[in-house]
């Protein structure tokens, strides 16, 4: 799937290992002149830098939209 | 909310991105957009790449485990037996490479078996052979297992995408490589060689002096070396330092 224009990234913390999602956010950003994070999601209800929070299941139904 | 293009799976490096893979689609989430953070972070990485590669069923023939690493670390299914085991001997491999359809339609021929003691583990492993190439399934204690996951992944095979991979500190078992006509075909050695397949990786890291001990580190040494998106999807060598 192509994607122009920035991308639109949903970050699912499957654990509280945090060692790459630093970098590879700023490697997305770089290649993609920026991205949109629109929400994080993880199997229980998450806080991250006020980032909207998007239960799995609903990211499941009609693709987050 | 609109939809989005990526899900960045943050903090699944350990457990690896098939059980995500497997639990995404257990809950209908487009598994074609999942991305594990880590390998965003291998160096040479380009999203285009990466959903090439992904959609190219790559096949890997590796000598040793090393194949199996580096496609488990990037995430990518299995489309080869050659995973979690190795071959005895060189000069096998390059039989098997030499002949590869003929040889995998042999049944596997169990040879008996080795003690395997890591340090973290200690078991018996089975060997295996498919005609007179011996496959030592060192990551194996259920022998059943052995058999089952090698008859499942040999009919997985892309014929028509494949890469050889091994390594070698013989300039000899390079060249009978090199010969081999395959499109991509990768031989990690410690010498600097003007051939298409010679992966040059400088023998500073060998462990007591040898350059399979570099092989035990070597998917991790591998993508400082050289771009391995280049690498699996064109055969191509681009170093990313200095040699």
């Amino acid at each position: 799937m192509e994607i122009s224009g920035k991308p639109r990234i949903v970050i699912w913390f499957v654990s509280n290992d945090g060692r790459f999602i630093g970098n590879a956010v700023n490697i997305l950003t770089r290649q993609f002149n920026g991205v949109d994070i629109i929400g994080v999601t993880a199997g229980q209800k998450i806080s991250v830098n006020n980032l909207p929070f998007i239960p799995l299941q609903e990211l499941a139904q009609n693709g987050g939209v | 909310m609109g939809g989005y293009d990526i899900l960045l799976v943050a903090g699944a490096r350990q457990m690896g991105i098939a059980e995500v893979v497997k639990f995404a689609k257990s809950i209908k989430l487009d598994a074609d957009k999942l991305l594990g953070d880590w390998i965003v972070c291998i160096p040479g990485f380009t999203l285009e790449k990466y959903r090439k590669l992904q959609r190219s069923q790559l096949s890997i023939f590796s000598f040793d485990c090393l194949g199996g690493i580096i496609n488990h670390d990037l995430g990518l299914k299995t489309f080869s037996p050659f995973f979690n085991l190795r071959v005895e001997y060189y000069e096998e491999f390059l039989r098997f490479l030499k002949h590869p359809r003929v040889y995998i339609e042999e049944e596997l021929e169990f040879q008996g078996t080795r003690h395997r003691n890591s340090g973290k583990e200690v078991f018996d492993y089975p060997i295996y052979s498919i005609g007179n190439v011996t496959l030592l399934m060192v990551h194996y204690s259920n022998f059943d297992e052995a058999v089952k996951k090698w008859n499942e992944r040999k009919k997985r095979i892309n014929w028509y995408n494949i890469i050889a991979m091994m390594d070698t500190e013989s300039q000899e078992i390079l060249e009978k490589f090199d010969a081999l006509t395959y499109g991509k075909k990768v031989c990690f050695v410690p010498f600097k060689s003007n051939l298409d397949s010679a992966f040059y990786i400088d023998p500073k890291y060998a462990v007591n002096g040898s350059f399979r001990s570099v092989i035990a580190n070597l998917a991790q040494i591998v993508p400082h070396y050289y771009n391995v998106f280049d690498m699996l999807l064109y055969g191509k060598k681009t170093p990313l330092i200095e040699m």
